[in-house]
């Protein structure tokens, strides 16, 4: 097929600019907007938790210099009781915004990852030619998750942590000013600590998210390929490729480990240095009078509870950098945009045989490269036409063009007249069924194959379709009928029953619809061919079907027979003009027969799409 | 059997029914895990005594602080201050030094025993039978090898960090706080205690959660990677909005059990931070009492504080472990089945099978799968250097019972011998040497095509590789590829035809100059008049080898020197073409068909 020459194409997906910040904040943003009045209750909420946090070591202070300074038993019992009761609403409020964050967080990203996933199913054939199948379930997978934890843990960290340490400031800084910047003393210096690792930690952990793509890339290469990896005693260097990857996850995940120790280093002597500052200078501001003990005490509190901000915020910079990448590979795949756009005034067609043609289409894959030159054809409603010619010769493509894949590069398609740019794709794809030669089978049942998700099909016409498409005889053999269970790939199923419920699948969804086959070549056993042939042959009546045809009963039954050489439509008529005309397809097709005669008196051998490059 | 192409359902498949072995089947579970943490016993061990260090020197710090404050109150000299701060520093490096050392060691145990147990695991599933691959689909496989594997390191990276330094640093609080005051230190202790009791019931609920949560995240995968593998279908059909809609229901559910796990894993975890709160209110209430009282000092009541705090940042973090712990169990579940299918590897007597001549037997073969038979009582015996064809229906067991040779599954019941040796008694790679294999679905690796072509032999020199190359027929192909042999093919390279890629496994087949060659269909992409080439080049080559062709079309095998039709799992007929012809049986019934067929296009063409 033409596809050889389809993809020195860029990886579309993760090519492209960089997104900033800004732009993945607005698209987070845009994902949690419907639910702004539970976020601002979360704020609220976690606003209240630190304010009531910064309550607790103010309310020691009084009742030490107070009540306990003094004697005072029963003075002492109302801060007690304060202080009891304010710790349990800090609970209940914690808790709630702990609900409320998670519920928008997860309703935030089933919207995203719906809309991603909806996103890509709307992308050009091209996209899915490039983009590996694994590369997009990453996407939709470890990378939304890591937005997960960004949205339902992550971001209360951050907030509740900042709030916090402003406060912390504030409080003391309020209470005594002399102790409150002996307490500060050392946060520049974690400040500085921390813009420093920040970066280091930002890059480390962008190598090991490449790491981790690489090692998912590979075992995901190695399971596919599983049975040629032990046919050919492969295991060994299957081994040793992944040993090499392995020890190279390992290693980039003790560097990301060991710049945060030594970071976490840092701010851990600085507490204890932080510390002993309070207690040097608060020690002396006691002695000296300045400062009570009650208010010593408190700033110790103050001061502990100042670093624990700083450390859950460094905790959180992996996890942060993160769902940041991934918020970017999320951002940049959102941002690809479909090469094959809707119809901007879309023309509707009547639902009945249609006619298409093909004016003067140019086309490749390829810039440099075209895979049809100019190509002219007219197949009127009803009409069969089979394209004959090599491998390579552009048979697919016109398929392609015609079901709107892709776009030409000159010319135009057209379907009763008008251009499938003007159609909407709905409509396109309702008009035009192009059943591959090895067709894909869902996961699930027989019956959700025919149905392709659409429940209003009814039971009546998924069997009615299956019995005209002479698909009926096999499935209601299976155990469970049209409730049978495909295995992975439909592997339980022969390629010649996969034909037949494409076929089935084709009637049900589109029954007046150009039908384009790509016609098996072998891996068919006779007696399912007799029944593909059967119900083609229903199938056919009446339609405009365009078949790439590699079997004879096929070319020979067409209304017209398309010769197609490098790109071009060489020679176009009935089986006994163009044998007349004596030209390429008389010459196929003698040698063809006499390769029968010579070689092969069982007179097998229905191929004429053959050496002709 | 054919070979799987696409994903399928992630319900958690049945450990293999076929051919186990008698060993007891392994369990991923911690002991498992342990076994792996043994082999780096070093660092566990270090981890444990910087721990040690570290939670008493960490427990220490405000035994000082309160010491400054009850010298501050009593007014002491400041030579006195500044000792006690000295020795408070001096903690805080001690302190420090742990820390890192902690985070060193449990660091070197985390990814070391992830990085053993990835290994192990990629090992068994390399050695995995074909049954095995046809039932877990590759993403629901991805899964288990990321997000299942990285609970272990997140366990042990937080336990091996923390939980020596905790288990000291409460033991040495409790020693110190007793001393202050008994009374104060049993009420703390009791509401400890029991908080963490409650835990630890309330945990034991979680695992069957999460692994709820990662079986519906592996079902997410593999929806995507089903619609998206069948991309085109949904676009021919326009099914784009019931493929969404699908998903949407996946997806909704995925959010349901993640916040219903959620809603019950976030209360345990909070439980022990807030138990420790509250018991700083109770140590507010009674500790300000007994200050009144005179009987503490201030300095203790500072210490009391200042060890709540301590301790329940521990108990957070036991919290935290004990979460992981119950996670990490959830993802071991999800493991075991990587541990418990059958596994083809070399009986410990292997011996090994050098030249071999290429003659098969089959004796009694019985396969089954999954509970169902599929090849039933086979006996066939194939002298060296024959051509043997397998005709039959699709499905009737023709791949599968030539997937026997090579041993990629084992049959439950009789053997397999090639130069009458069971292949179960020779070693496998010697086996495999001496088959190449074309199989049905061609997969190429995504590198150059000469390095798929040298996959088959790696030591090939160049005049090999090109003679490969000539009678596979790719050096037809090679000018329309950008970089000729460097191209690369595969996922990440140059999309080829079905006929280019059959051709690239017939050259990966033909390097290995094996005894035995087997064509599984493996024309089929192929035009008639280059597959006739082919065949004849590989006649030519392959002279004295045994070769297996499994045909579709029993026109292109009918010169083979035997011919084995199959049905529904067993051997019908065999013989030469001409002698089942005159049996008139099942064979003469499919030359028939194929006749009728085609006689008619061939009367018409004349």
């Amino acid at each position: 097929m033409s596809k050889t020459q389809s993809n020195a194409l860029p990886q579309i997906a993760d090519g492209g600019e960089k997104v900033s910040d800004r732009y993945l904040v607005g698209m987070l943003g845009r994902f949690l907007a419907p639910y702004w009045f539970q976020l601002v209750v979360v704020f609220a909420l976690l606003l209240s938790v630190s304010g009531l946090t910064l309550l607790l070591p103010y309310l020691i202070q009084r009742a030490v210099d107070g009540p306990i300074t003094s004697g005072d038993l029963d003075g002492l019992i109302p801060y007690g009781v304060v202080y009891f009761g304010i710790i349990v609403l800090i609970f209940i409020v914690r808790f709630g915004h702990t609900y409320l964050l998670q519920t928008v967080g997860q309703s935030a990203l089933v919207d995203l990852r719906q809309t991603l996933f909806e996103h890509i199913l709307k992308q050009d054939m091209r996209f899915f030619n490039t983009t590996p199948v694994g590369q997009i379930v990453s996407r939709m997978s470890n990378d939304i998750e890591a937005l997960t934890e960004l949205v339902s843990t992550s971001i209360v960290v951050l907030i509740s942590n900042m709030l916090t340490l402003v406060g912390i400031i504030v409080v003391m800084l309020a209470l005594n000013w002399r102790l409150g910047v002996l307490g500060l003393a050392v946060m520049p210096i974690m400040i500085v600590a921390t813009v420093f690792f920040r970066k280091q930690i930002r890059n480390t952990s962008n190598k090991y998210h490449r790491i981790v793509a690489d090692y998912l890339a590979f075992i995901n290469e190695q399971f596919s390929g599983m049975l040629i990896v032990q046919l050919f005693n492969r295991q060994p260097v299957s081994r040793d490729e992944f040993d090499d990857i392995n020890h190279q996850l390992r290693d980039v995940h003790t560097e990301l480990r060991d710049s945060y120790t030594h970071y976490a280093s840092i701010l851990q002597i600085m507490t204890s240095v932080g510390l002993a500052v309070v207690l040097y200078g608060g020690g002396q501001g006691v002695l000296a009078g300045w400062a009570t003990l009650g208010m010593l005490i408190a700033f110790i509190e103050y001061t502990r509870r100042s670093f624990e901000p700083i450390l859950m915020l460094s905790e959180q910079f992996a996890q942060l950098q993160t769902a940041l990448s991934a918020g970017e590979r999320i951002a940049r795949m959102l941002h690809v945009q479909p090469e094959i756009q809707d119809a901007v005034n879309p023309v509707t067609l009547d639902d009945k045989p249609h006619d298409f043609a093909f004016d003067q289409v140019t086309f490749g894959y390829d810039a440099d490269r075209d895979v049809l030159h100019d190509v002219s054809l007219h197949v009127p409603a009803g009409q069969r036409v089979a394209i004959v010619g090599a491998t390579g010769a552009g048979k697919t493509s016109l398929a392609g063009l015609l079901a709107r894949f892709y776009d030409v590069n000159e010319g135009r398609v057209l379907i009763d007249g008008v251009d499938v740019r003007d159609l909407r794709l709905h409509d396109l794809r309702h008009a035009v069924t192009v059943v591959p030669q090895n067709p894909y089978c869902f996961d699930g049942t027989i019956a959700d194959n025919l149905r392709l998700f659409d429940p209003s099909i009814t039971d009546a016409q998924m069997i009615a379709a299956a019995r005209t498409a002479s698909a009926a005889p096999f499935i209601e053999r299976l155990p469970g009928a049209y409730e049978y269970r495909l295995l992975p790939g439909g592997a339980n199923l022969s390629q010649g029953q996969r034909q037949l419920l494409a076929l089935a699948r084709a009637l049900v969804h589109s029954p007046n619809s150009i039908l384009v086959l790509d016609e098996a070549t072998s891996n068919i056993d006779t007696e399912t061919e007799a029944l593909i042939q059967q119900g083609l042959a229903q199938m056919l009546r009446n339609r405009t079907s365009l078949i790439i045809a590699h079997r004879l009963s096929t070319i020979r039954e067409a209304d017209r027979i398309l010769v197609m050489s490098r790109g071009k439509v060489v020679e176009e008529g009935k089986h006994d003009q163009l044998m007349r005309r004596d030209g390429l397809y008389a010459r196929l097709y003698q040698r063809q027969f006499a390769d029968m005669t010579v070689e092969d008196d069982s007179k097998e051998n229905n191929y004429l799409a053959t050496a002709m490059d | 059997m054919v070979a799987r192409t696409a994903p399928h359902q992630a319900a958690s498949p049945q450990p293999s029914s076929a051919a186990h072995d008698s060993t007891a089947s392994p369990r991923a579970d911690m002991r498992w895990l342990w076994g792996f943490v043994l082999g780096h016993q070093g660092a566990a061990i270090g981890s444990i005594v910087t721990g040690m260090f570290g939670g008493i020197a960490a427990a220490l710090e405000p035994y000082y602080i309160g010491l400054v404050i009850d010298h501050v109150q009593a007014g002491a000299e400041t030579g006195q201050i500044v000792q006690d701060i000295a020795l408070l520093l001096g903690m805080g490096a001690i302190s420090v030094i742990a820390f890192f050392g902690q985070r060193h060691y449990s660091g070197i145990i985390a990814y070391s025993v992830v990085f053993d147990v990835r290994r192990h695991l990629f090992d068994q599933l390399l050695a995995f039978d074909n049954a095995f691959y046809q039932r877990f689909a590759t993403g629901d496989l991805l899964s288990r090898m990321n997000a299942d594997l990285d609970m272990i390191w997140r366990l042990f990276a937080i336990s091996f960090n923390r939980l020596g330094s905790a288990v000291f640093t409460i033991i040495t609080a409790f020693i110190l706080l007793g001393r202050v005051s008994l009374p104060l230190t049993l009420v703390v202790f009791v509401v400890l205690l029991v908080s963490t009791s409650f835990q630890l019931r309330a945990g034991k609920k979680i695992t069957p959660l999460f692994e709820r949560v990662q079986n519906q995240a592996g079902a997410l995968s593999t929806s995507v990677q089903d619609a998206i593998s069948g991309i085109q279908t949904i676009k021919t059909f326009g099914r784009e909005n019931g493929v969404a809609e699908k998903f949407h229901a996946e997806n909704r559910e995925y959010r349901r059990t993640w916040l219903f796990f959620k809603r019950r894993n976030e209360p345990v975890g909070m439980l022990p931070n807030m138990i420790s709160q509250l018991t700083t209110g109770v140590v507010v209430l009674f500790g300000g009492i007994l200050a009144v009282q005179n009987t503490l000092t201030l300095g203790n009541f500072a210490q009391f504080l200042i060890y709540l705090g301590l301790l329940s940042g521990v108990l957070l973090n036991l919290g935290v472990m004990y979460q992981r712990l119950q996670q990490t169990r959830g993802a071991l579940a999800r493991l075991t089945p990587l541990l418990q299918n059958a596994i083809v590897s070399d009986e410990p007597d292997a011996q090994p099978l050098d030249n071999a001549h290429g003659e098969i037997t089959f004796e009694h073969v019985r396969v089954e799968m999954d509970g169902v038979t599929l090849l039933h009582d086979i006996d066939l015996r194939i002298p060296a250097g024959q051509v043997v064809a397998f005709v039959g229906p699709t499905g009737c067991g023709k791949t599968l019972l030539i997937n026997l040779l090579a041993r990629v599954l084992d049959p439950v019941e009789g053997r397999v011998l090639i130069d009458g040796h069971d292949v179960r008694s020779v070693k496998l790679n010697d086996l495999r040497k001496s088959i190449a294999y074309v199989p049905q679905s061609t997969f190429l690796f995504s590198r150059t095509l000469e390095a798929n072509v040298r996959m088959g032999k790696p030591d090939i020199s160049e005049g090999e590789l090109a003679r490969a190359i000539a009678i596979s027929r790719i050096n037809n192909d090679l000018t329309q590829l950008p970089h000729g042999v460097d191209t690369i093919v595969g996922e990440k390279g140059v999309m080829l035809s079905g006929g280019q890629k059959q051709r690239v496994a017939i050259a990966r087949a033909l390097v290995r100059e094996p005894a035995i060659l087997v064509l599984d269909d493996a024309l089929s992409s192929v035009d008639m008049h280059t597959s006739a080439d082919i065949l004849a080049g590989l006649r030519s080559v392959l002279k004295t080898r045994t070769s297996l062709i499994i045909a579709h079309r029993i026109a292109s095998v009918k010169d083979a020197d035997l011919i084995v039709v199959m049905n529904e799992g067993r051997i019908v007929e065999q013989g030469t073409h001409e002698a089942l012809i005159a049996r008139a049986g099942f064979y003469a019934r499919m030359v028939e068909r194929e006749l009728n067929e085609d006689a008619e296009h061939v009367k018409n063409a004349v």
